[in-house]
């Protein structure tokens, strides 16, 4: 378990590259996150969601998010 | 009570993306009027403590891939874009495992609107709700 200060994302994307961050008391501006603390990150979305279940019940609230790029100018028809 | 709900497209790639709340969980969902349902991803619904032996059923959906088989859970809170939904039922669909790979966390489909009227103002990039 791993548990930092409040960090902004641009920090945690330096700090965890490419990787899926649970994050408790994220900080959005509209939909972009600012940063909060983290308390995983890996390259495995799904361990990360196992292991952050008990985790995340400390806090009011938490996001999963990815610290690399998606493709953009991709076409979307969902 | 209208709320104003800013949202950014980027380029035309870009959807439209608001925030939502799955119990502690903050989700960004794309707002679309296109889908029947809301759907939301596997993941999500797990590291909010949801199991698999809280599926009602399932269901079948035609999505852009094809036909394509989700599970109906009961979400106890569910919010997005002012509106609150308590034991919801929303379709699951593991996106990560089929290739779907986009920076959302699911879909708002239409089963979220009850009497609500939403506009769309493409023009100055907002959502007005009418609660």
């Amino acid at each position: 378990m791993e548990e930092t200060a409040l960090l902004s994302f641009e920090e945690i994307k330096m700090l965890y590259p490419n990787e899926w961050v649970l994050i408790a008391e994220p900080e959005f501006v509209n939909t972009e996150i600012q940063g909060g603390i983290v308390l995983l990150h890996g390259k495995d979305r799904r361990e990360i969601a196992y292991s952050g279940r008990d985790l995340v019940k400390n806090y009011e609230s938490y996001t999963l998010r990815f610290t690399g790029d998606f493709p953009k100018n991709r076409r979307i028809w969902l | 009570m209208a709320l104003k709900i800013p949202f950014k497209r980027a380029n035309e790639g870009s959807l439209i993306v608001v925030e939502g709340k799955l119990d502690g969980g903050k989700l960004l969902l794309a707002f679309d009027t296109g889908a029947t349902h809301t759907i939301l991803d596997l993941t999500a619904v797990l590291l909010a403590g949801y199991s698999f032996k809280q599926i009602k059923r399932t269901a079948q959906f035609v999505a852009a891939s094809g036909i394509v088989e989700a599970q109906i859970f009961v979400i106890e809170n569910f919010s997005a874009m002012g509106i609150e939904r308590r034991n919801f039922e929303v379709s699951v669909y593991d996106f990560m495992s089929h290739k779907f790979v986009l920076d959302i966390d699911g879909v708002i489909g239409l089963d979220f609107f009850d009497d609500e009227k939403v506009c769309i103002d493409f023009e100055k990039q907002e959502l007005t709700v009418h609660l």
